[in-house]
């Protein structure tokens, strides 16, 4: 029930999106410009379907590796964007950009190597590795991958510096049919992030229990958490690091799931939290065209206000 | 008890004071090293002749005296503020990794200043500090109350950084929704000492400097208080009092350093850890008189590192010290959890 009302708001979000713009239009004049002809179908089909299209699958993407790192390391501030992979991720796409390799793979090599770093930080000889190291290590990760970032921005030529710095705020400005394609390869591997929802649930029931169900439990962990790495990592790839919307997806899915990890429900949120966000982008002061980001960390920050204040009342003794 | 110097007995005096005098020859050193090196590199010999008699005719001379001593001596000062504020917040809150940036204080501030400009348009530099001091103050009480009882928890750090993040959201957002403020405060945003000149060095050093004070005179008093309540009470020490005195004193010195350089991270962090293992025996005031040439030497260096690695360009002070300072904090962060078990 509360699952197909996400999806309905995620659907009216993207009309209103592909209706929103420095023209508005209106229901029927969408309806129009969708399947007949003229200057609006041009801008429609051109601009604002593969830009809606393309947020879509980036927030998709945040949303499900978001719930499935916060899953697996149960603790709801262990998403991507909070521990330092997102940071990463952009920190390895800058250094594509600039020696004029693939962008994804720049981003899926600093992904790759921010996960490799936390969990070998946080390993601990005995019990494995720690939520709680990952998201403090993470912490410090963020800072110094946001400022070997900005630190490459400034020996950067001005023309490259000033297209990276909006990208880097986050933003889907200038994305068309090309980088939709680029997206449209992380479909297959949201795949079995979407289907493994009940993996989930089971191995939040602790490792031994796990195990008893019959779930190879350690293959599991490492096969998930690669795939909401790429993940996360390719959705940086497309549109920038979009704070906070991966932290804010999984606590909305679970909301909305009754408490279950719903990988489903979290790419929903994820969507809707992006569509959102981009709407009110392009909605208020379209002249200063702020990045996209900006808007998903001011209503996410508050989102991690609250876990942080959750958790530490928990901890407290 | 009360004599607030009292300090001066305790820890060894002798070995205390070399270390210290140590500290300050190395700052000394790096105050030299930041006059020399930049965009052009000048000798020594010209910037002791700058420094004598002073010719406004020469150009490099002109660049010494007029830009980079100001600069230098901004270096210092925010250095120094931060360490205190630093370790005046770590000895409060119990937590080795309180730091003004971390925690959000800066942060604080930096809000305080962008919205006083978005509500009353551009402001006078007296107006500016005075909102990073209000900015500041709300932001240390805000701490506290997240830091909670004040145990050696992990909780501090996440905490700051979600407020942190927070303010800085809200201050980009402004920060580029105004044209004027853009250019302006840019650098300044990701902490810069590249606004910092001879006027507002000239109305924030008292400020700080007070705040400096203000901790050497109640550490003694704040460290007999961690000690327990009643102690501090069987001691005749106003819990209250001491307590107000010590978030003055953060607030001064990290306010001063926002409306100087912008909110500048990790000396908080980095200049006390460094002071204490330098002198581990020693009491708090004197933690803090070692603080200072530590913290100082700190920021002068990364601030020449800046102007001096990317040429013509320079790398904003805030982010050099990012790049030292997040490994060590992620070190410290390694230590304490192994620490806990």
């Amino acid at each position: 029930m509360r699952i197909a009302a996400l999806a309905l708001l995620t659907l009216f979000l993207a009309a209103l999106g592909l209706a929103a713009g420095r023209n508005w239009l209106t229901l029927s004049e969408l309806a129009q410009a969708l399947f007949g002809s003229g200057a609006d179908a041009r801008m429609v089909w051109n601009l604002r379907v593969p830009r809606l299209l393309t947020g879509v699958i980036a927030g998709g993407c945040f949303g499900l590796s978001g719930l499935v790192f916060q899953s697996l390391l149960r603790n709801p501030l262990a998403s991507p964007d909070v521990v330092g992979l997102s940071q990463s991720a952009a920190l390895g796409a800058v250094l594509a950009l600039l020696a004029g390799l693939p962008v994804t793979l720049g981003a899926w090599a600093g992904g790759g190597a921010a996960v490799l770093i936390l969990a070998w930080l946080a390993a601990h000889p005995r019990h494995g590795i720690e939520p709680r190291a990952v998201v403090l290590q993470g912490l410090g990760l963020a800072i110094l991958a946001g400022a070997a970032t900005e630190a490459l921005i400034l020996r950067a030529s001005d023309g490259d510096a000033g297209m990276v710095m909006t990208w880097l705020g986050g933003t889907l400005n200038g994305v068309g049919w090309p980088e939709l394609a680029r997206a449209l390869w992380l479909l297959p591997l949201m795949l079995p992030l979407l289907l493994a929802g009940r993996a989930l649930d089971r191995l939040e029931l602790g490792d031994d229990l796990a195990h008893a169900l019959g779930l190879r439990v350690g293959a599991l962990r490492a096969g998930l958490g690669a795939l909401a790495a790429l993940l996360a990592a390719g959705a940086v790839s497309l549109c920038g690091p979009m704070a906070f919307v991966a932290l804010a997806a999984g606590p909305v899915a679970r909301l909305a799931a009754y408490g279950r990890p719903s990988p489903v429900t979290a790419a929903l949120a994820g969507a809707a939290f992006i569509t959102l966000a981009d709407l009110l982008a392009r909605s208020f002061a379209p002249a200063a065209l702020l990045p996209t980001g900006l808007y998903t960390a001011l209503i996410g920050a508050p989102v991690l206000i609250l876990a942080v204040w959750r958790q530490t009342r928990r901890d407290a003794p | 008890m009360d004599n607030s110097f009292s300090f001066l007995h305790f820890g060894g005096l002798r070995l205390g004071g070399l270390r210290l005098g140590g500290l300050w020859l190395v700052t000394l050193l790096a105050f030299g090293g930041a006059l020399c090196l930049g965009a052009q590199d000048y000798p020594p010999a010209l910037i002791w002749q700058a420094l004598r008699d002073f010719d406004p005719g020469n150009a490099a001379q002109a660049i010494v005296m007029g830009m980079r001593l100001p600069r230098a001596l901004a270096a210092m000062l925010v250095g120094a503020s931060l360490a205190v504020s630093g370790l005046v917040m770590q000895a409060i809150v119990r937590n080795p990794l309180a730091d003004p940036g971390l925690t959000g204080v800066n942060a604080g501030a930096a809000l305080a200043v962008v919205a006083g400009l978005w509500v009353l348009g551009p402001l006078p530099q007296m107006a500016t500090a005075g909102l990073a001091l209000l900015g500041a103050g709300a932001a240390a009480m805000l701490v506290r109350l997240l830091a909670g009882g004040g145990d050696n928890s992990l909780r501090l750090p996440l905490a700051g950084a979600a407020f942190a993040s927070l303010c800085m959201a809200i201050v980009s957002l402004v920060v580029l929704l105004n044209p004027e403020a853009r250019n302006i405060y840019r650098f300044w945003m990701v902490g810069s000492l590249a606004l910092a000149d001879r006027n507002g060095l000239l109305m924030l050093a008292p400020v700080a400097l007070v705040g400096i004070g203000i901790a050497l005179l109640v550490a003694r008093q704040i460290e007999t208080l961690m000690l327990g309540g009643e102690m501090g009470a069987a001691l005749g020490i106003h819990p209250g009092r001491v307590l107000s005195l010590g978030f003055l004193a953060i607030t001064l010195t990290a306010g001063a350093t926002v409306a100087l350089a912008g909110p500048v991270g990790f000396i908080g962090l980095i200049a006390p850890h460094l002071a204490r293992r330098i002198a581990p025996q020693s009491g708090l005031a004197m933690t803090v008189l070692l603080a200072c040439p530590m913290g100082a030497s700190l920021a002068l260096l990364a601030d020449t590192a800046g102007r001096r690695l990317v040429r013509p360009a320079e790398l904003p002070l805030g982010i050099v010290l990012a790049m030292i300072g997040a490994p060590a904090f992620m070190l410290l962060v390694r230590r304490m959890l192994r620490g806990t078990e």
